[in-house]
């Protein structure tokens, strides 16, 4: 099983076809935004270097999680509009494609969870397998256990089951930090302690067997703080870590992409600033074998153009690869596959 | 002659055309007489950006014309294909749906301005290398346009028109089985809305293809999206437009197993009181945006969302003169500014009966009680929420 999750900044309809430069383009990861996102979600041999990873197969992606999936409308919970349906559509429908261009259709074929207003014009779009996961599978946009929901944008939670086993698939996008050194984290942090008083979150009230998977856009890390007004240190992983959530990511990955390279810096800091997204599990039942990983698509970009002699574009073209990438997103994907 | 780019002759005097297209692409011969300039594109010494498309096209090589300014601080590069009746044909045999009789033209664009002061490192901020196509759409005709594909994988052939009237019937080339009887149309869905409509105004048009290089080459459309419509219409003199009020309709997989989706959206637009009128909707002060979700039938719900940004933090006072003329003053500070707006409501069209209606607004600027607090306040939001449920 691969899960792919990927905050895309703000996706909608018409950045899909957002073209890459003329120089950038020749080199064989994608003549456009979607074409570059399917490259990654589907295994192409474009990314044959991150499939070399420990534990990691060439497969497509069984589940897709789109962080900052776009729609119209800001009333939690409610059905989305705009220009979502059809982004969502278009990439899961790209996604059949390739599958079925390259004949793996019989074992790959995608639909997408009912997505939710999660927030002001966000929702987190999941496309699944449907081969694997039944149809239909219940959504909604979560409350916590005052029955509040969390601001400024919700959790959304897409269930998908397989025989007798749901997998819980949790798209967040928590506040970004702000204020002076001691405080900053505060805004992220408290939005991550609140994921700890969310009922469908607990694992140990599953009266079936039930994997979790909370991902996306925490703003923080495990080892963030910030200081109270009481001088104590507050972080926000507490409760998910004793509910036994876990995580491969080291702590400290940076994940953000940055706008410009930052010369000073040694790699990869030179083209990524923080360390803000994760992807923590809580498994049932163990599998066998877990590897989890922000994969880096800017120091391992290449030119694939010659497949059976791919270069490595780091360092030479780094300032290129950047800004194109920049067009897809300001967050490298991350994947876990068990 | 011998192989030769636009980098040999200009690449040292303008250092950003090395992240150009200019940069890749060879010529086998070529003349400049004056700022005219002629050359033919030798499509298998250029190599990666010119294989897919030379694929598609079935050429080893393409003749081009056009201009070439090096006066001044910035190169100016502007050409042309010129083997259009060629290039027309293999366009017409390679793309599904748009074949035959209905490609009208096809062609190349190349523009590129690479000035002495571009940043370092990344191709200039003009760098056009474009595939164009026109295509009969009933009695008229459209231009769509992608970037040249450079790989095998997903491309757009997309273009936005304005007084482009067709009847739904002149689409039904592009829907597949859903053709028989406009069935990609929500005429039932819209009912009253659409009912005797004969002619409407293409807004834009999409075709998501798909490139496959190997084993053996094809282009398939993976979909088709068009937005039919009526755009700049007056709604309050020369100052408030409805621009656009459309139907948008995507099919997926037309050729084959094709199925619909489709919504309404709409913006209404505020022009500027100095830049009024149909020129004005380039760059309006407001823009309203709308979409409106119909029932089907598996939900009974009508809804419509709708939101004001107002990025640039223009003031209600700009607003009021938009709206009301240059100079208009109703005693209103000139820092109180609407951030945004917006309304979300859904009724159930079989009780008849509201479900969900919530609205908010954001202000800024210092007004009322908070004018004179020590108090920073930045904004002021008031939100409203209903549910039936």
């Amino acid at each position: 099983m691969k899960i792919v999750c990927w905050n895309l900044k703000n996706i909608g309809q018409t950045k899909l076809g957002n073209a890459f430069t003329n120089t950038f383009t020749p080199y064989g990861l994608g003549n456009n935004v979607l074409d570059y996102m399917m490259k990654l979600v589907m295994g192409d041999a474009a990314w044959s270097n991150l499939w070399g990873l420990a534990g990691l197969s060439n497969n497509p992606a069984d589940i897709f999680v789109i962080i900052e999936l776009k729609t119209g409308g800001h009333n939690k919970n409610q059905a989305v509009s705009g220009t979502c349906l059809p982004t969502i559509t278009a990439i899961t429908n790209a996604m059949n494609q390739v599958a079925v261009t390259r004949n793996i259709n019989n074992n790959y074929q995608y639909s997408f969870a009912t997505p939710k207003i999660t927030g002001n014009h966000e929702t987190v779009g999941v496309i699944f397998n449907n081969l694997v996961f039944n149809a239909n599978p219940a959504t909604i946009s979560l409350r916590d256990n005052n029955n509040a929901y969390i601001n400024p944008r919700t959790p959304f939670m897409a269930s998908l089951v397989e025989g007798t086993t749901t997998t819980k698939i949790v798209g967040i996008h928590a506040p970004p930090v702000k204020g002076g050194a001691n405080v900053r984290y505060r805004p992220p942090i408290d939005y991550v302690r609140k994921l700890g008083i969310v009922g469908e979150l607990d694992p140990t009230a599953a009266v079936s067997p039930t994997d979790y998977f909370i991902m996306g856009d925490f703003n923080c890390n495990p080892g963030s703080s910030y200081t109270n007004g009481f001088g104590v240190a507050v972080t926000g992983f507490n409760q998910l870590l004793a509910w036994n959530y876990n995580s491969l990511i080291p702590n400290g990955t940076l994940s953000s992409v940055r706008t410009r390279v930052a010369n000073v810096n040694p790699q990869p800091s030179n083209y990524l600033s923080e360390a803000y997204d994760n992807l923590l599990y809580n498994f049932s039942v163990a599998p066998g074998g877990i590897s989890e990983y922000v994969l880096d698509l800017i120091g391992n970009a290449r030119n694939v153009s010659q497949p059976l002699n791919p270069v490595a574009l780091y360092p030479n073209n780094l300032v290129a690869v950047l800004n194109n990438y920049n067009k897809v997103s300001d967050h490298l994907p991350m994947i876990i596959e068990y | 002659m011998a192989n030769w780019k636009f980098t040999d002759q200009y690449g040292s005097t303008y250092p950003s055309l090395q992240y150009s297209i200019l940069s890749l692409l060879v010529f086998s011969e070529h003349s400049l007489n004056g700022n005219n300039f002629t050359g033919t594109l030798d499509v298998d010494a250029t190599g990666t950006a010119l294989s897919t498309i030379g694929t598609m096209l079935g050429m080893g090589s393409i003749p081009l014309s056009g201009t070439v300014d090096a006066t001044g601080a910035s190169l100016t590069v502007t050409l042309r294909s010129t083997n259009d009746q060629d290039f027309t044909q293999a366009i017409a045999n390679c793309i599904p749906l748009i074949g035959g009789s209905i490609t009208k033209n096809a062609w190349l664009d190349i523009n590129t301005v690479s000035s002495q002061t571009d940043p370092e490192g990344d191709s200039p901020p003009t760098d056009v290398f474009s595939l164009g196509v026109t295509i009969a759409i009933g009695s008229a005709s459209v231009d769509i346009n992608t970037q040249v594909p450079m790989n095998g994988g997903f491309f757009y052939l997309s273009g936005e028109f304005t007084g482009v009237g067709i009847s739904l019937n002149d689409l039904n080339f592009l829907m597949g089985p859903l053709a028989e009887g406009n069935a990609w149309f929500p005429s039932t869905e819209l009912g009253p809305y659409s009912a005797g409509q004969t002619s409407f105004g293409l807004l834009s048009m999409s075709l998501l293809c798909y490139v496959t290089l190997a084993p053996s080459f094809s282009i398939s459309i993976n979909s088709v999206n068009v937005e039919v419509g009526i755009s700049k219409l007056p709604l309050m003199g020369n100052a408030l437009y409805l621009d656009p009020l459309g139907v948008w309709v995507t099919v997926t997989n037309p050729t084959s197993d094709a199925a619909v989706t489709w919504g309404l959206l709409g913006s209404v637009k505020l022009c500027n009181y100095a830049n009024p009128g149909p020129v004005g909707l380039s760059d309006p002060d407001f823009t309203f945006d709308f979409t409106m979700t119909f029932p089907s039938s598996t939900d009974n719900t009508f809804g419509i969302a709708a939101y004001l940004e107002n990025p640039a933090g223009k003031s209600v006072n700009v607003m009021l003169q938009d709206l009301m003329g240059q100079g208009t003053n109703v005693g209103i500070g000139d820092n109180i500014t609407v951030n945004s707006f917006e309304f979300d409501t859904s009724a159930d069209v079989s009780t008849g009966t509201i479900n969900e209606f919530s609205t908010s607004i954001v202000m800024s600027g210092g007004f009322g009680l908070f004018e004179k607090i020590p108090l920073s306040v930045e904004q002021l939001s008031i939100s409203v929420a209903y549910s039936a449920s």
